[in-house]
């Protein structure tokens, strides 16, 4: 049966998903739900240009009940949200699948994310050795609660679906995950290497929020 | 004395040897014609001299009759001529009719060749312009068969088709791997 992965922002996801796709056979997408109306952006977004968020919904369950399968990633965030009376039809619609999902601090997270919402994504991924790499960044205080919440929707999500494989973020490597998969499939992607926590400038006044957003308390972490 | 005796209204020679007369003769309102030798011994010619037609009122009356029948037959051809100008005056503007349809029908002619040319060189243009859709629908499908997007679509309906569904999982397979369509095609046409 099909991979798909469930998971929140900057675990991994990606990394992770292009081994499920390539799993079968290349037949997959990325970040289905991610919307996008720029005509230049990759085929399968352009494919999907125009399409509302239950339209995406319609096709995937329309091949699925063709016995036709894609791999791809899913943010519950990213859809539920904005759209919670689709939750139901989304948890049917991964029913059957080998879900898999990634473990990472949410604190991690939450600087890797911050980093490239602040450097607009340069460099999402270490392709090749090239990373966008500042020597300093200010941390959006704004944007922290939403970010907190995002990963607890996720959390609830995951919470509701069977999962196939927790994979722990550390442990996420392309030769663990050639092993997984019984593939010699080698991405080549790299670790980002960058030391997020030494380039924030507001570091402390973000992680006081953000314990606070995600635990209710300034200093401690919960989770 | 003969039939004709007091009741003659002419005679006259009846012809150029003068040795024939004619007379005519009324009885009671009929008007008859008589033929007489001219004859010493003949008792009609007799007649006729004591009537008072000699050799001279005998020609004066020919020539007479003569005039009469030239000025009818002067009539006569007039009104002929008259007929026959009044044909040839209907004639000419039959003549000129026609001509001037004629004169139309080439003028036609000469517009009926030039749309025809027309629709040719269009009939020409559609032929050539059918031809290049038909190549143009194969090149269009060439330089489509590597893009990812069609392709992508390409899968979607292969993927549909009832040949696939019933096929091995290695079919389903491969075609999920095809890099170009022409390339999934081919795996369809071993289906067929």
């Amino acid at each position: 049966m099909t991979y798909q992965v469930i998971a929140s922002h900057r675990t991994g996801s990606s990394l992770l998903n292009m081994y499920c796709i390539n799993d079968n056979d290349g037949f997959g997408f990325h970040e289905f739900f991610l919307g996008s109306y720029d005509m230049n952006s990759s085929w399968h977004k352009r494919l999907f240009l125009f399409c509302s968020v239950e339209e995406k919904l319609e096709f995937l369950e329309y091949y699925k009940s063709k016995d036709i399968h894609f791999s791809w990633k899913f943010f519950p965030a990213q859809v539920l949200i904005d759209n919670p009376e689709l939750e139901y039809r989304i948890i049917e619609y991964f029913q059957g699948y080998k879900n898999l999902t990634i473990v990472r601090d949410p604190w991690e997270s939450f600087l890797s994310l911050s980093y490239q919402s602040y450097t607009e994504w340069k460099t999402s991924h270490n392709y090749n050795g090239d990373v966008y790499d500042i020597d300093q960044y200010e941390i959006d205080l704004n944007k922290i609660p939403h970010l907190v919440k995002c990963w607890k929707t996720n959390k609830d999500f995951l919470s509701k679906i069977d999962i196939h494989h927790c994979f722990d973020y550390e442990h996420l490597t392309i030769n663990n995950l050639q092993k997984y998969f019984n593939t010699q499939f080698n991405l080549g992607w790299k670790p980002m290497g960058l030391d997020y926590s030494s380039k924030a400038t507001n570091l402390k006044e973000a992680k006081e929020l953000f314990d606070y957003e995600m635990y209710g308390t300034r200093n401690g972490n919960n989770n | 004395m003969a039939e004709f005796s007091g009741k003659i209204v002419s005679a006259f020679y009846a012809n150029e040897a003068h040795d024939m007369i004619k007379v005519r003769w009324d009885d009671n309102g009929t008007l008859n014609v008589y033929h007489l030798p001219v004859d010493e011994n003949n008792a009609d010619f007799q007649a006729l001299k004591e009537e008072g037609w000699d050799a001279e009122k005998l020609l004066n009356e020919m020539a007479e009759e003569l005039r009469g029948q030239s000025q009818a037959f002067n009539t006569v051809i007039q009104e002929q001529a008259k007929a026959l100008a009044k044909e040839m005056l209907g004639m000419n503007v039959l003549e000129e009719e026609k001509k001037r349809l004629e004169e139309e029908k080439a003028q036609l002619d000469s517009k009926v060749n030039e749309k025809e040319q027309v629709l040719i060189g269009l009939d020409k243009e559609v032929k050539v312009k059918t031809n290049a859709v038909d190549t143009a629908f194969f090149q269009s499908l060439w330089e489509i068969n590597e893009n990812k997007e069609e392709l992508f679509k390409f899968k979607l309906w292969a993927l549909e088709l009832d040949a696939v569904k019933n096929a091995d999982k290695s079919v389903k397979s491969s075609i999920r791997k095809a890099n170009r369509i022409s390339q999934g095609m081919a795996i369809l046409d071993e289906l067929m």
